[in-house]
């Protein structure tokens, strides 16, 4: 049975179908639960992972099954990858709605996160942080990459995903993503200094 | 230069940029991440969802999480919550209802437990949410929302300083947020009618509720619209 069939049945509550659902993926969605807080660094008490869980399970079934309907395996998607990002988008919106007050990787009002400001001695950083001039006319140089470029610095510098995982993501060798890295840095480079930044 | 200051400074330049870039407001929904993450999408598919990730920060955290959280695979889901889990949709076909339990303070009414959204300063909070911030004590009233098959009820509980509470129950379209005429709210304890009245305005107040344990229906013309059970403890 392909897993729009087995929605399906869910949706139409064919007998014990709701049941071999909660077999198949109510771990799935508890453990990724339990790993988007313990990845943020958040103490889930058992209490609140459980809460969760039901909400999640609740959004799902509420309305007839509105939730749950909306699958339609669109381009072949598997039921488990978008059980997966339903529990992450729930998760994380549950987290950003339960943020505290201050949050170290929180961004500032000037758009830099207090981590890299805490963090960074370096004085070639802090020239930069400090000249919004010379910011704004570096930033023009992001608009020389390509989507691909750009959507590797996001992943790989900005939120820190290691090479090999970017590997496996976009399904290239590790040469090729190491020279597309390289290729980035060197029109980067390229573009700053006309800019006026010298990069040694 | 280090390769690691640098990467620090196009992060940097980046999120300038990021910022003055104009927003894609037309976020992917899941299952078009789901099938990107796969490798399933259409090829101009994808690249509009790399443009999108690109410049989408919110967006960008979720595929941040499907790459990075590696789930622990001997977590068991508790007994008592998979039996839970299993009778949701049977307790979806019902009319529903709302729980709302509460702790009758001094100057402050305390949270028990709610199946409903709690508001806190301007917004309504899932419980698990309130749960997670250990929001638990409301100076004066506890305002809790829920949404039925066709109605939202609103219940308002305040405290009146003493052993006794104002409720006010308010019903609305959920879809249209209008009035909704020719409602009956009725308030029973113990299965006994307390007061009942024909709520033509939509909302309907209870005054001097002493503790106990009470059931409001709310009903149409025709039949039971929502249900709330609600039990005030000193």
């Amino acid at each position: 049975m392909d897993d729009l069939q087995f929605v399906q049945n869910c949706v139409n509550q064919h007998p014990g179908a709701w049941e071999q659902f909660l077999d198949k993926y109510a771990r799935l969605i508890y453990s990724y639960i339990h790993g988007v807080f313990r990845y943020k660094g958040r103490n889930a008490s058992l209490d609140t992972v459980n809460d969760i869980f039901q909400h999640i399970l609740y959004s799902l079934v509420k309305d007839n099954f509105k939730k749950l309907r909306t699958f339609s395996a669109r381009n072949g998607c598997s039921l488990a990858t978008w059980l997966r990002q339903v529990t992450i988008h729930a998760s994380i919106d549950i987290l950003r709605q339960s943020k505290p007050a201050i949050s170290l990787d929180e961004e500032s009002e000037e758009g830099f996160s207090l981590i890299e400001k805490l963090s960074d001695d370096s004085i070639p950083v802090r020239e930069i942080l400090d000249n919004e001039e010379l910011m704004k006319r570096l930033a023009e140089c992001i608009n020389i990459l390509d989507e691909d470029e750009k959507y590797f610095i996001e992943l790989h510098i900005r939120r820190n995903i290691a090479l090999e995982d970017l590997r496996v993501h976009l399904g290239i060798s590790r040469s090729a993503i190491d020279m597309r890295k390289s290729r980035i840095v060197a029109k980067l480079k390229e573009c700053f200094k006309k800019k006026g930044f010298w990069v040694r | 230069m280090k390769d690691n200051v640098f990467n620090k400074i196009i992060g940097t330049i980046y999120q300038v940029w990021e910022k003055n870039h104009e927003r894609d407001v037309l976020h992917p929904d899941e299952e078009a991440i789901a099938a990107f993450l796969e490798g399933k999408s259409p090829s101009e598919e994808r690249m509009r969802i790399k443009s999108h990730l690109a410049r989408c920060q919110e967006c960008a955290a979720y595929i941040e999480m499907h790459l990075k959280v590696k789930p622990d695979e001997n977590l068991i889901v508790p007994v008592e919550i998979m039996r839970q889990a299993k009778e949701m949709p049977l307790a979806q076909q019902s009319t529903g209802f709302l729980e709302l339990i509460l702790v009758l303070k001094e100057k402050i009414l305390e949270l028990i437990s709610t199946t409903g959204d709690v508001l806190v300063g301007q917004e309504f909070i899932p419980s698990p949410v309130l749960r997670s911030r250990s929001i638990k004590d409301f100076e004066g009233k506890v305002i809790v929302l829920k949404d039925f098959k066709e109605i939202r009820v609103e219940i308002r509980v305040e405290n009146e300083q003493g052993s006794a509470s104002t409720v006010t129950v308010i019903a609305k379209n959920k879809l249209t947020q209008e009035i909704v005429r020719n409602l009956r709210i009725t308030l029973l304890k113990e299965g006994i009618e307390f007061e009942s009245y024909l709520a033509d305005s939509g909302q309907a107040t209870f005054q001097h509720i002493e503790l106990g344990k009470y059931t409001i229906e709310i009903s149409g013309v025709e039949e039971k619209m929502a249900s709330v059970i609600l039990e005030i403890k000193k």
